[in-house]
């Protein structure tokens, strides 16, 4: 098994004893052993899942990291967070991806009118199985949690993914101001209701 | 001797009595005491040194401020390291060096003398240019980085590959050479996005930065 680890806030440290570990194209920074870096063209998703990436646009060019050592994955200074999946399901926006075990399986889903809202593309990415992804995002992960009795409402620029049996719904908030231009800049969120977590950043894109 | 402090990881102060501090030009964000900035052409190098800055291109502006006092120093809300050099050279790219004193001497170093044709094709793979600065005697060093500076420890039998877009210093006994990971998938054009890497082999420090430039 694969073992994530937080070198410091921006940096993620991976182990490997001649595994392997997904990460986006161009992430490494730094390596000690023997590596071996390789574009994923499928992404393990199969023939059908690249056919259907490619379609959907919520492409992720992804490598395949093989080898014994100590790899360094980072993006543009970025914050990390390492997210364990103990057989459930991750949506998560495939911009905010970083890197995840190789046995963990990857898709394609419907977001709904939230991706079209906030120009993240009307598709995003799951994350299924056991094991370790991380995430990026601007500014340190925030985790919300969503309980039946409590439902939470988030800004879909600051929205990054989500975790367990949640409803999204869109909600607007529109009234006559907005009509003549004086927008609150809030005139749209996301509602989430149900059980699970809901990770933001606290920038928005 | 001019003693350097941390405020912040954005932030740093330098104090001096008397003593010549070198910065990037216009990091000065504000100062306490008497001290005068100029333009620092030779940088305590002497005129054949800044001939070989001016023609190798790894040229930076300089000022020195001198007086006695306190300088905070900061450039663009990059992090800011401070490195203490103990009677060793430190190779830094001159776009990362914030601010160093007059105890260390600063020199430009050909790439190519460091690996032969491997040095060459790093200078040219990474951007960074052929030629590198360098830091040397006993002394700190203050350098920037995109995110945090992260020094990997090098041993003899452990060397460290880095990305040369995220290679900011290195200190120690090191040797660079380039390598590459070209496969059959690189030549189609479905590169992993790390087809060369730097590797350093030796006892010493590589700093690097959790950015790709």
């Amino acid at each position: 098994m694969t073992s994530f680890r937080k070198n410091t806030d921006r940096l993620l440290e991976v182990n490997l004893q001649s595994e392997k570990v997904l990460a986006v194209a161009g992430s490494m920074v730094a390596y000690t052993g023997t590596m071996k870096f390789e574009k994923s063209i499928l992404g393990g998703e199969g023939l059908f899942g690249a056919l259907k990436r490619k379609v959907t646009n919520e492409g992720i060019g992804l490598m395949q990291v093989t080898g014994t050592g100590t790899v360094y994955f980072a993006n543009n200074a970025a914050e990390v967070a390492i997210l364990s999946l103990a057989g459930d399901k991750l949506f998560i926006e495939s911009s905010n991806l970083l890197a995840f075990d190789a046995s963990l399986k990857t898709n394609t889903a419907f977001a709904g009118l939230r991706g079209a809202v906030s120009g993240q593309g009307l598709f995003t990415t799951t994350v299924e199985g056991v094991g370790q992804v991380a995430a990026v995002s601007r500014g340190n992960l925030i985790a919300l949690e969503v309980s039946p009795n409590h439902s939470l409402q988030v800004d879909p620029d600051a929205f990054i993914g989500y975790q367990g049996s949640i409803k999204q719904e869109f909600i607007l908030d529109v009234n006559w101001r907005t009509m003549v231009g004086e927008a609150s800049g809030e005139s749209y969120q996301l509602k989430f209701s149900g059980q699970g977590v809901v990770y933001i950043q606290p920038a928005e894109r | 001797m001019p003693t350097y402090n941390q405020i912040n990881e954005k932030l740093i102060k330098v104090e001096i009595q008397g003593e010549e501090v070198f910065a990037r030009k216009g990091a000065m964000i504000c100062y306490e005491g008497e001290v005068l900035f100029s333009r620092s052409f030779l940088s305590g190098q002497g005129v054949q040194s800044l001939a070989m800055r001016a023609v190798t291109n790894e040229g930076y502006a300089l000022m020195s401020a001198k007086g006695t006092g306190a300088v905070y120093y900061g450039h663009n809300g990059l992090f800011v390291t401070i490195i203490s050099v103990k009677d060793e050279t430190l190779h830094v790219e001159s776009e990362s060096l914030l601010a160093f004193d007059s105890r260390l001497t600063s020199g430009t170093v050909f790439l190519g003398n460091q690996g032969g044709v491997s040095g060459i094709v790093r200078g040219i793979a990474s951007g960074q240019g052929l030629f590198t600065s360098t830091l040397q005697g006993r002394g700190d060093a203050a350098i920037l980085s995109d995110g945090n500076v992260i020094g990997l420890v090098v041993k003899p039998n452990d060397p460290v590959f880095v990305d040369p877009q995220a290679y900011i210093a290195h200190t120690g006994n090191l040797s660079s050479s380039i390598v590459t990971d070209v496969n059959w998938k690189t030549l189609i054009g479905q590169t992993s996005g790390e087809s060369y890497q730097v590797k350093f082999k030796g006892q010493g420090t590589v700093y690097i930065q959790a950015s790709e430039r």
